[in-house]
């Protein structure tokens, strides 16, 4: 997948990099997602149902995630739920999103501003 | 229904409203059962306080993805970045500030697009706020704020009550008794107003002027501006003379020169040395003094018997009047007691100076607020129905905007803004308008502007802001309430001719018709009645014939008419020289003409009965020339008037009015009596009665009692001459034949007696005209708003009409109809308004003359004035309503 096209789609907001992460392993309908993404956080993302499909929508429409079939959820009782996965370039988007991170907190870490608070030694990759 | 179930139905129905359909399509149900699931989660952790805050948060997160989603079909995809913070609503700028440019750049766009409506709605605002805030203008400074003074609310006029319990002016000694005991007051001061001759310039000049005594100056609590006040010692006999300019004479004789202190006048043949003037803004309710002059140069002013000075105080501080009042009146008394040749005192008069200076003004400029009020509320009414008619223009677009997120409030506060905006714009101009309202209003009545300082200062200033913002919420409020009230839907649906919500509109606007009509009837009718006392005034026989008759004043001072000889021979010489003037029928002189304000009383008491002073019955007297009751055509009632043979040595005669008769000797001949004419007890026989003379107009005439000037002459009077023509052709004669006998002697209010009578209902007729320009004004108004309604009225009929003409109704019948309707309001309105003006004219009862305040003619004559003018108001429309064309209302439908 060539470079610029992945860069269109960065940097990701946080509810869209979250979705992506949680069908990293798994397919999810919405509800799911929402629990999932809740869950993992540790309740500091704690997404609405509208900015939820509002992402969903955009993730769709660029071609990140994909919907897969409707079918029940035994947890949810018995009305059939869209479930959604990601698709292949919804995860290098995930991936060259996640570098981006990496290397802002590897900037953050040389400048002493992460880590154990002293400036890193010189030649640390 | 659980909590739950109803707060899904929301959410349900919320969805349905504003998200777009691709999109609701696509997701919408996934999104109702998400939120289901998320609702029933948090019931499960934490009850219904924690299912409100996750619907809210969503709720709010619903109305921003619809907004976003809808912006997205506008302007095509773009990257958009949902927010993390899904609670807030953002439509778009940076909170309440951000909001509030947003409004304002909005409402300019709104209003520019019809420049002509707006145009006329600034231009109504204007138009009432302006002539509101000249009002205010002038009531602020004459009602509010008439004195001049450093403490205005301390400063009282003080005198003694005599026996009848009435004022009396006080005596220089009783001034130095209170000055010396009295500690309720901080200060006390004199003052007397006369004509002062001014000499030793290319003409003899009289001007106005005040005599004080240094004490003055602290009462007042204002230093003349440049120069010094008149000192103490410069206000008693033996002192030096002196004199403080007013600004306006300074500028006038001396040109603004800062050398005039230390120049010389000749007041009253006096030298007096000019020691300051006074600043530019003193202005004094009582008097327009060109000078304060030394006390002592009025004559006889400090003699104990002489009681003609009026008394000013300044109470001390923390001092109420009524302790003031009950120091006074012991004090009085007392003083009076020790006095036994002074007349009995009861007590003490004393009354605060502002309430005094502004009790006749009060009244009138009261009434002529509120009646400008009833214009401003008019004008309001007028805008605020242009901008209901807008508004229903306008409910597509306030629909799309509520489906945008807008809700109820952000909707009323946009259409507040914009109507604050149009309020701003009407009350700046109105403001600008207000200085020339001002002008006018003075110009109209001079007297306020000589006498109190009214200006558009910045109280006035204050006042007129406040009333435009005021005026932009009373009118903005009815519009925005019925925008945010936008039946989405429905507009939606209908497009540009969604009326469905018009009619509560047209109620609101004919409600408001019918307050206008009601109002205008209100001011007509007063204006009405004013206008027929004016006109009763201006037919009122004075008694004596007023056309063609010059009239001046002037008074005799100098030691040369110390004596009566002199006197007597300059009046004798005068009347000749001007006798020979031509164009002049003929010339007398008087003490106190009609309507010159002049003159004297004096009791009546018989030679021969005791000198009882209390309940001898008072009459004014005047010392007159022979020729004088002829030359005014005064009728002789009964004996004779003074002839030449009445002279200085000959038996002293005097003349009565019919009305002194009746008063002093009832049912009994009065020719032949004889009574005491002088304080030294001389007597004079009565050989005449005649017709009475009213000294204003509509008042009851006095009882007069006449003196020959050869017999008893005194030195201020009137001349008054008949002429041919115009009475000012021959003004400048009558000047020079004076000044042929005396060249020193200065004449002043030389004019018509027509003018000097028309001067005394200067306050009816300033009342009269501003009431009725204010009337005609709310006639004019209420006419227009009247025209809008019914104009609307048929547009919005317009589909009825269309089929009612395409069934064959008469273009007559349709014609009818809509002025059935014009009718019900002017109908309503009037009612309303002439009983509301049976409830107000009574006000108006102590200023009107020959007219009750009930008068039929009147109530009966201003409505069908205001109903004539608003049928052709609404002739307009139904005429249009003829011309509608029933093809293309039936399409259009």
């Amino acid at each position: 997948m060539d470079e610029p096209r992945l860069q269109e789609h960065l940097p990701l907001s946080v509810p869209v990099y979250q979705i992506l992460l949680s069908l990293a392993d798994r397919e999810l309908h919405g509800y799911a997602m929402i629990q999932e993404i809740r869950e993992r956080t540790g309740g500091e993302v704690d997404l609405t149902p509208s900015t939820l499909y509002g992402a969903v929508r955009r993730l769709e429409e660029d071609g990140l995630i994909a919907e897969t079939e409707e079918r029940l959820d035994p947890l949810l009782g018995d009305s059939r739920r869209r479930y959604y996965r990601m698709t292949r370039l919804g995860r290098e988007v995930a991936r060259a999103e996640a570098d981006r991170l990496e290397r802002a907190l590897e900037h953050a870490r040389r400048k002493g501003i992460l880590g154990d608070g002293a400036p890193a030694e010189e030649g640390r990759a | 229904m659980t909590l739950g179930g109803v707060l899904r139905r929301i959410h349900a129905a919320l969805a349905r409203l504003l998200l777009p359909p691709a999109f609701r399509a696509r997701y919408g149900e996934e999104l109702a059962r998400v939120f289901g699931d998320v609702l029933a989660d948090a019931e499960r952790g934490g009850g219904v306080g924690r299912m409100l805050r996750v619907a809210g948060r969503e709720l709010g997160g619903l109305v921003e993805l619809a907004l976003r989603q809808r912006m997205r079909g506008r302007h095509g995809a773009r990257r958009e970045r949902p927010d993390t913070r899904a609670t807030k609503t953002t439509t778009g700028g940076g909170g309440t500030m951000g909001r509030l440019m947003q409004d304002l750049r909005f409402a300019v766009r709104t209003l520019t697009r019809h420049p002509v409506v707006t145009g006329v709605a600034v231009v109504t605002l204007a138009v009432g706020v302006g002539a509101t805030t000249a009002v205010f203008s002038v009531v602020d400074g004459v009602v509010l704020h008439p004195l001049a003074y450093a403490h205005p609310d301390r400063v009282m006029l003080v005198g003694e009550l005599d026996a009848r319990g009435d004022y009396a002016a006080v005596s220089y000694e009783t001034f130095r008794d209170w000055q010396a005991e009295a500690r309720s007051l901080e200060a006390i001061t004199v003052f007397a107003g006369n004509s002062v001759s001014v000499t030793g310039g290319d003409r003899p000049e009289r001007i106005r002027g005040l005599f004080v005594p240094a004490s003055y100056f602290d009462v007042v609590g204002v230093e003349p501006a440049l120069g010094r006040r008149i000192a103490a010692g410069e206000d008693v006999p033996g002192g030096p003379r002196t004199a403080v300019l007013s600004h306006a004479y300074w500028q006038e004789r001396f040109g603004g020169d800062p050398a005039v202190l230390g120049r010389t006048l000749t007041l009253n043949s006096e030298l007096h040395t000019v020691v300051g003037v006074m600043p530019a803004d003193f202005v004094s309710p009582w008097d327009e003094p060109a000078a304060w002059i030394s006390l002592h140069t009025l004559p006889r002013t400090l003699d104990r018997s002489n009681r003609n000075l009026s008394a000013m105080a300044l109470l001390a501080e923390d001092v109420s009047l009524e302790s003031a009042r009950e120091e006074l009146d012991a004090l009085a008394r007392r003083i009076g007691e020790l006095d036994e040749q002074a007349p009995p005192v009861t007590g003490a008069w004393i009354s605060s100076a502002g309430d005094w200076a502004t009790r006749t003004h009060r009244p009138l400029l009261l009434i002529l607020l509120a009646a400008v009020a009833m214009v401003l509320l008019i004008a309001c009414a007028n805008v605020a129905s242009l901008q209901l008619a807008r508004a229903a223009g306008r409910k597509r677009e306030m629909a799309i905007r509520a489906a945008m997120g807008g809700s109820r409030t952000r909707l009323m506060t946009q259409m507040l803004v914009e109507n604050l905006l149009l309020g701003a714009l009407g009350g700046l101009l109105g403001i600008g308008l207000a200085y020339l309202g001002v002008d006018a209003l003075l110009g109209l009545r001079p007297a306020y502007a000589r006498y109190f300082a009214v200006a558009v200062d910045g109280p006035v200033l204050t006042f007129g802001l406040g009333v435009s913002l005021l005026t932009g919420v009373l009118f903005g409020l009815a519009p925005a309430v019925s925008a945010s009230r936008a039946d989405v839907e429905g507009a939606l649906r209908d497009g540009e001719r969604g009326m469905s919500g018009g009619r509560r509109a047209v109620r609101f606007r004919s409600g408001l018709v019918v307050a206008q009509m009601a109002l205008a009837v209100t001011l007509l009718i007063g204006a009405g009645l004013l206008t027929r006392s004016m006109a009763a005034l201006a037919g009122v026989n004075p008694g004596f014939d007023a056309e063609n008759l010059l009239t001046l004043e002037f008074r005799l001072t100098g030691d040369e008419y110390e004596a009566d000889e002199p006197v007597v021979a300059f009046l004798d010489r005068v009347l000749e020289r001007v006798r020979r003037i031509g164009g002049v029928e003929g010339a007398a002189f008087a003490q106190a003409l009609p309507f010159s304000g002049n003159g004297g009383v004096m009791p009546v008491i018989e030679e021969g009965e005791p000198l009882d002073l209390e309940s001898a019955p008072q009459v004014r007297s005047s010392v007159v020339s022979p020729g004088y009751f002829r030359l005014m055509r005064v009728p002789v009632v009964r004996g004779r008037v003074f002839e030449d043979t009445d002279r200085r040595g000959t038996l002293p005669v005097a003349v009565i009015s019919r009305a002194a008769a009746e008063r002093a000797f009832p049912g009994e001949d009065p020719l032949g009596k004889r009574i005491y004419y002088t304080e030294e007890l001389d007597a004079a026989t009565i050989v005449g009665v005649v017709g009475d003379v009213s000294l204003a107009l509509g008042a009851e005439p006095e009882p007069h009692v006449y003196l020959s000037y050869t017999q008893a002459p005194t030195r201020f009077y009137s001349l008054a001459v008949r002429t041919t023509e115009d009475p000012m052709a021959v003004a400048e004669g009558v000047r020079r034949a004076f000044w042929s006998v005396e060249p020193d002697q200065p004449v002043w209010e030389v004019m018509p007696m027509a003018e000097r009578i028309a001067g005394s209902v200067a306050d009816e007729r300033f009342f009269m005209m501003v009431l009725g320009a204010f009337s005609l004004a709310a006639l004019f108004l209420a006419s227009l708003g009247i025209y809008g309604v019914m104009a609307y009225t048929v547009a919005r009929r317009s589909h009825e009409i269309g089929v009612r003409l395409a069934l064959g109704a008469a273009g007559g019948q349709v014609r009818s109809l809509v002025l059935r309707q014009g009718l019900l309001l002017v109908g309503t309105g009037v009612a309303l308004g002439v009983g509301a003006a049976l409830l107000l004219t009574g006000v108006l009862d102590a200023t009107l003359f020959g007219v009750s305040a009930r008068d039929p003619l009147t109530f009966a004559a201003a409505p069908a004035v205001l109903a004539l003018v608003a049928l052709v108001a609404c002739y307009l429309p139904a005429r249009r309503a003829t011309r509608v064309d029933p093809v293309e209302t039936l399409q259009r439908a």
